[in-house]
């Protein structure tokens, strides 16, 4: 028999079992799903602030127009502890909006001059909003701006710079006005500390943008203005506006060329009026020096300079200094004034060959009695001005000169020609023959005193005159008259006893008259009747229908 | 001597004589109103009326009783004479007459203290009172009354003639007094229509 053995045949296993295709399956989805996730999202940025109030990771929402578009992931203090650095998420959609000049600001509720925003915000609580920005290049990287810019960026218009070294306090958000209307803001302020000037970055909006030029001149138009100046008192106002906050006004001078429009950012000089803006068009002038005898009290700089009734300058300086400058209190010690002459007010070139063409006709001019005064703009406010102009009876002098500019010789003002002359009316006075007039006045005085005391005697006597009258007795003497007659009025008046009793004493002695008249008027007829009278039983008696009375 | 006694003596007698010779005529004196007792007031009157004034004709206004003796002549009776002023008589009886029967209405004097606060005024205006020679009595009258309140005023005229039944003064006062009293019923009743 042969021996058979069964032995199993142990082969090895070399194939995976199908089975982990399951947890492979499940390994690409989750690697998938992270896939789609990672390459969905959107970029992480970083905006710095220097504060984070009212914002909180993972709660904070990012949003332009409104809309959400990402979350605040987290916030870390900066290292120098100076800042916070909020790291957000984007979403994929609004990766495009992530431009290096997008703006970034937290909305929260605000109350300013220029409104209240951000009430919303109360229930919802702050959020960041986005400004995108127009840049081509996107960044991770932003600074946030600390309060909401007043110009959203990708706003249409033009972005100027002002400049002003007067004594102005614009605040960002102040209006810049055309015509009444507000067609941009100062948007923030810069000063120079080297130039002791101060900037002010302002926005024009679209389309007035187009009205800003070369030629156009900016000027303060805060509040009301009140100006007192020698040609009257002049009140002006930008708008409604400007009359709680400040502001500033443009326009091209009456007059002059509107000029180019500004392809870029320009810088303009904020003038203090819109007189002053159109007075800086005239670029040339020709610098004179008065020498004032007289006080130039009401003179102020800037004060025009007119030549016959129309202006030509204006007053640059008063009391210049200069090295050989006398003190103020020596003798004869003359005020020097420098007045500027603009070629371009006179019709001449505003260049140079203007400049030397007023310079030769000055020249001749002070040789034919040309000469400077003061003269009173404004009685009420006492403004002076100078005013230049030709004088008779002035001969021809050298031409002097202080700090090299040529001198022009002045008159005195009105005020000191009206000294002149009263002095001069009270040298003649002076001159009268008073002491004649002295005697004569004495005299005279002398005869009116003794008229004076025989006046007095006279009155005197009227006064004893007037108290013998002894009014006071008399008057007592009336009072009780009157009262006495009262007190007989009482008893005659309509209900006492004594006008009853006279009325019926009249009654009767009336009844009495009438019962007289027939008695009389047959005594009249027949005197004798008295005595003769007639036979009663003649006087005729009425007669009954029965007869006669029996009693009768 | 004696022969001038005699001739004085027979003077005086004669003046004498003279004065003597008319026989002495008593005067009689005669008024409206009676003794009759003042009628007593409504307690409680429904309205209060005040005869405010009484005028008599010119010829009236004398103590001598007037007879017409014709239509247009009258006589005084120069014996025969009111006893009070006829204004104040005739005020009396008319008064007491408009009072007697008549417990609505008040007549008072105007110096009634209660004449203050009355709204109706009463006014006689007597043109004719006297005996005629028609042998009657005659009483012709105007009156009016206003009425405060309302601010009108109603007026009438009355002409009353009795007849004179006997002769002589006495027996014509008495009618004059029946006059009165027709007159105060009259004036009465026209008062109570107007109202």
């Amino acid at each position: 028999m042969t021996e058979m053995t069964n032995e199993a045949t142990v082969k090895p296993i070399k194939s995976i079992s199908k089975i982990w295709i399951i947890p492979l399956v499940a390994l690409l989805i989750g690697a998938w799903m992270v896939y789609y996730q990672w390459s969905n999202q959107g970029p992480l940025i970083t905006i710095e602030f220097e504060s984070a109030v009212g914002l909180e990771a993972n709660k904070t929402k990012i949003k332009t127009r409104n809309v959400d578009i990402g979350d605040v992931k987290s916030i870390v203090l900066k290292k120098e502890s100076d800042g916070v650095l909020v790291t957000a998420r984007i979403n994929k959609e609004a990766e495009h909006l992530m431009h290096q000049d997008s703006q970034f600001w937290v909305v929260t509720p605000r109350v300013s001059i220029n409104g209240i925003s951000g009430l919303s915000t109360l229930l919802s609580g702050p959020y960041i909003e986005v400004a995108p920005g127009k840049s081509l290049t996107l960044s991770n990287e932003f600074q946030g701006l600390e309060e909401p810019p007043l110009t959203p960026a990708g706003t249409p218009g033009t972005f100027i710079t002002l400049n002003s070294d007067d004594e102005f306090a614009y605040e960002p958000g102040d209006p810049i006005i055309y015509k009444g209307l507000t067609v941009g803001k100062i948007e923030d302020i810069f000063f120079n500390l080297e130039e002791r000037i101060v900037y002010y970055n302002a926005f024009i909006e679209a389309p007035y943008h187009q009205l800003i030029t070369e030629n156009t001149r900016f000027w303060d138009v805060s509040g009301v203005r009140l100006d007192l100046k020698s040609t009257g008192v002049t009140v002006k106002t930008g708008n409604v506006e400007t009359l709680i906050t400040n502001g500033v006004s443009f326009g091209v001078p009456d007059g002059m060329p509107h000029g180019g429009r500004i392809q870029q950012r320009a810088f303009f000089d904020i003038y203090p009026s819109y007189d002053e803006a159109s007075a800086a068009r005239f670029k040339e002038e020709v610098h004179y020096v008065l020498m004032i005898s007289d006080t130039v009290r009401g003179l102020n700089v800037g004060a025009p300079v007119e030549y016959r009734g129309l202006q030509v300058g204006k007053v640059i300086a008063i009391d210049v200094q200069s090295p050989e400058r006398e003190d103020l209190l020596a003798e004869g010690y003359r005020i020097p004034v420098l007045i500027a002459v603009q070629p371009g007010r006179v019709g001449l070139p505003d260049n140079e060959l203007g400049v030397e063409q007023v310079k030769a006709q000055t020249s001749i001019w002070l040789r034919k009695g040309f000469r400077a005064a003061l003269k009173t703009g404004n009685l009420l406010t006492g403004a002076q001005f100078v005013e230049l102009q030709f004088y008779d009876d002035q001969e021809g002098v050298e031409i002097e000169h202080f700090l090299n500019y040529e001198v022009i010789p002045t008159v005195s003002d009105e005020f000191t020609q009206i000294t002149h002359k009263v002095t001069a009316i009270l040298d003649k006075i002076n001159d009268l023959p008073l002491d004649g007039f002295a005697k004569d006045a004495h005299d005279m005085v002398r005869e009116f005193t003794e008229t004076a005391v025989e006046f007095r005697e006279a009155s005197e006597a009227f006064d004893k005159l007037e108290e013998d009258l002894n009014t006071t007795v008399l008057i007592d003497g009336l009072n009780e008259t009157l009262e006495n007659v009262n007190l007989l009025l009482n008893d005659y008046n309509a209900e006492s006893g004594a006008y009853q009793s006279i009325e019926t004493t009249l009654r009767s002695l009336n009844r009495t008259m009438n019962d007289l008249k027939p008695l009389l008027l047959q005594l009249n007829n027949k005197p004798n009747s008295l005595i003769f009278s007639g036979d009663p039983a003649a006087e005729p008696q009425p007669e009954g229908q029965r007869g006669a009375t029996p009693n009768e | 001597m004696s022969k001038y006694r005699t001739a004085l003596f027979l003077a005086c007698l004669t003046l004498l004589t003279a004065c003597g010779s008319a026989p002495v005529e008593p005067l009689r004196y005669y008024t409206l109103d009676d003794t009759s007792p003042i009628p007593s007031e409504p307690e409680n009157p429904a309205r209060i009326i005040v005869f405010k004034t009484l005028s008599l004709a010119e010829y009236l206004q004398q103590s001598y009783l007037a007879f017409q003796t014709n239509s247009h002549q009258l006589h005084y009776a120069s014996q025969h004479i009111w006893a009070e002023n006829l204004q104040t008589t005739i005020e009396k009886s008319l008064l007491k007459e408009l009072n007697r029967n008549n417990s609505d209405i008040l007549f008072i004097k105007e110096s009634d203290p209660r004449a203050k606060r009355a709204n109706e005024y009463l006014s006689v205006d007597i043109e004719h009172f006297l005996a005629t020679n028609q042998k009657n009595v005659q009483l012709t009258a105007r009156y009016w009354v206003n009425f405060k309140k309302e601010r009108v005023s109603k007026a009438a005229v009355s002409n009353i003639e009795t007849p004179l039944q006997d002769s002589g003064y006495a027996a014509s006062v008495k009618e004059m007094r029946n006059l009165i009293t027709q007159f105060a019923q009259e004036i009465a009743q026209n008062i109570n229509d107007w109202s």
